[in-house]
């Protein structure tokens, strides 16, 4: 059963296959910069797409007059009780 | 009878084949030991996340909560593409023999590239993956420990960009250099940090100061006179939840500090691959959320908030000697610990006038630090490494004038060049509104009303905010160069 199982040929065969392709070969090498390329691409999206956001948001709350209520006049600290 | 005694014959195993299977299991061990460590160390992300959460007020939690959770989706790839090529390939300080250095562990250099066999399926290798994810889950560690810190005005991505310098490039460069067994800083210099004191919570609390200071308070955080309000954390008790999980979970952090190999004497082995036990690291954490909780119950007269983080400060000013130290030092040194970051926080706080919304950098900074300088004074002549280099004071000064400037120098500049280009901080109507409406265009408390945001003031009264924060966004407003970006 198990013992009969080609376990020295089938790792060797796994590990040099490596899903994509065997380690140090251009699959490796494809997917590597493949991945990378998503990592790079994702930190972009998100610093792009939050600051369209946000700018969104601050225009639409500085139109709203929201904020443009001019506080009271600063009061002095009250003393310590 | 005679076939039966052949049979057993045959099936007697040889000396040979019982080294073969004690050798396969205690691979397998190595790789399930490592495998749970990271999954109790999946509760410090929780912890960090529900910490967060809690001390932020009602409008900001969601946008804190999404930065612990994607700390994972960025640093889990950068870590495998640079980061852990770095561990592997600059303990000298830079790589000197191609993908054969560093000489103390040959050819890991190449394994931690993430086109090696080393790092995909591989029957043959039980213990590099594993060894990898453990890694990974202090990169996230490090990103989560900035994370508090910068709450409620710091815009998400500037964050992630932030995490992804921290995580995956600063502090596993110190790591290669002071916590490895070919580090240059202990094969040279005797430099000991078991536990990560400094390696992982000193070098991302001063990256995180770096940040602050460009980052700037939240506003109305300090009045006209440059004195701290205080703002209400919106649920303190999930606060002090996530304080436990994440103690919880750095029992975890402290198993996957050590080297298992259960085929030699003594079988545990710290970071640099001289001799201890898992009981020793186990009795230390424990004696050391003691102490700090003493320390931090009592240094800010019984604050909550205070008391939990002095236990973790605790922790952090005994880990670096977690492998050496005897339960009452342990005791003794983390009731100091607990005080210093009670102390330092308040300082920080009140007369530097940074904004840490969490206290990390006294927590996390001050007290990684304090740790060392505790191994080189209690631990001084202590063997470290492959070389049996003593550990001294001297050793450990040496370590802390490398990581420091490491440490703060990139937050600054990184968080700098953000500032500039107006991507560090939200605008300041987007921070007065909550950042939650802006980035997910909803309450995320909806069957509950609103209550008037409450501040305290420096002389202890609870006022109403709106006004507050009202007056100091046009004061914001009104500087010819505003201090808050946007």
């Amino acid at each position: 059963m198990f013992d009969a199982f080609p376990y020295d040929e089938w790792s060797e065969t796994v590990t040099d296959f490596w899903t994509f392709g065997g380690a140090n070969s251009t699959g490796t090498y494809i997917m590597t910069a493949l991945g990378v390329i998503l990592m790079v691409a994702s930190i972009v999206g998100w610093v792009w797409m939050e600051n369209t956001k946000l700018q969104r948001q601050a225009a639409m709350l500085r139109a709203s007059g929201a904020f443009d209520q001019q506080p009271a006049p600063p009061t002095p600290p009250a003393p310590a009780p | 009878m005679s076939s039966l005694v052949s049979l057993l014959a045959q099936e007697t195993p040889s000396i040979e084949d019982l080294a073969k299977q004690v050798r396969l299991d205690s691979l397998v061990l190595t790789e399930q030991f490592y495998f749970f460590t990271v999954v109790a160390m999946w509760l410090i992300q929780v912890g960090f996340m529900s910490y967060e959460t809690g001390v932020a007020r009602r409008k900001n939690i969601m946008a804190t909560t999404m930065k612990n959770i994607l700390t994972i989706a960025v640093v889990t790839p950068s870590f495998y593409y640079f980061g852990w090529y770095i561990y592997g390939c600059f303990q000298e300080g830079w790589p000197k023999s191609g993908h054969d250095s560093p000489d103390a562990l040959p050819g890991f250099c190449g394994l931690t590239a993430p086109w090696s066999s080393g790092m995909g399926p591989n029957l043959q290798d039980h213990v590099s993956l594993v060894f990898f994810l453990a890694f990974l889950l202090f990169s996230w560690t490090t990103g989560s420990i900035m994370s508090g810190s910068l709450i409620e005005r710091v815009r998400l991505s500037a964050y992630l960009v932030l995490t992804v310098v921290l995580a995956s490039g600063v502090w596993i460069m110190d790591a290669a250099w002071g916590w490895s067994a070919g580090g240059w800083l202990t094969t040279r210099f005797g430099f000991h940090d078991a536990i990560a004191s400094a390696v992982v919570h000193g070098v991302a609390g001063f990256f995180t100061l770096g940040v602050l200071l460009n980052l700037g308070p939240r506003i109305g955080k300090y009045d006209v006179m440059g004195r701290a309000r205080a703002f209400k954390p919106h649920n303190t008790h999930l606060t002090l939840m996530g304080l436990m999980l994440i103690f919880t979970g750095f029992y975890g952090f402290y198993a996957a500090c050590l080297v298992i190999q259960s085929t030699t004497f003594p079988g545990w082995l710290n970071i640099y691959l001289s001799p201890t036990t898992l009981g020793a690291i186990a009795m230390v954490i424990t004696f050391g959320f003691a102490g700090g909780f003493t320390g931090g119950w009592f240094a800010s007269k019984g604050d909550p908030f205070w008391t939990l983080s002095g236990g973790l400060a605790g922790v952090i000013s005994v880990s670096a000697g977690a492998d050496v130290y005897a339960p009452s030092l342990a005791y003794l040194l983390s009731f100091t610990g607990g005080c210093v970051a009670v102390w330092v926080g308040g300082f920080i706080e009140k007369k530097l006038r940074v904004d840490d919304a969490v206290g990390a950098v006294a927590v996390h900074g001050v007290c990684g630090f304090y740790a060392l300088f505790l191994v080189g004074i209690f631990a001084g002549g202590y063997p470290t490494g492959i070389n049996n280099i003593e550990s001294s004071f001297g050793g450990q000064l040496m370590g802390a004038m490398a990581f420091l400037p490491l440490a703060f120098l990139p937050g600054y500049v990184c968080s700098w060049i953000l500032k500039k280009l107006n991507l560090l901080r939200v605008p300041p109507e987007v921070e007065l509104e909550g950042v939650d409406m802006a980035e997910f265009q909803t309450d995320f408390y909806p069957e509950f009303e609103r209550a008037p945001e409450v501040i305290v003031e420096p002389d202890g009264r609870e006022v109403d905010g709106a006004e507050i924060m009202l007056e100091e966004f046009h004061r914001i407003k009104n500087k010819p160069t505003a201090s808050v970006g946007a």
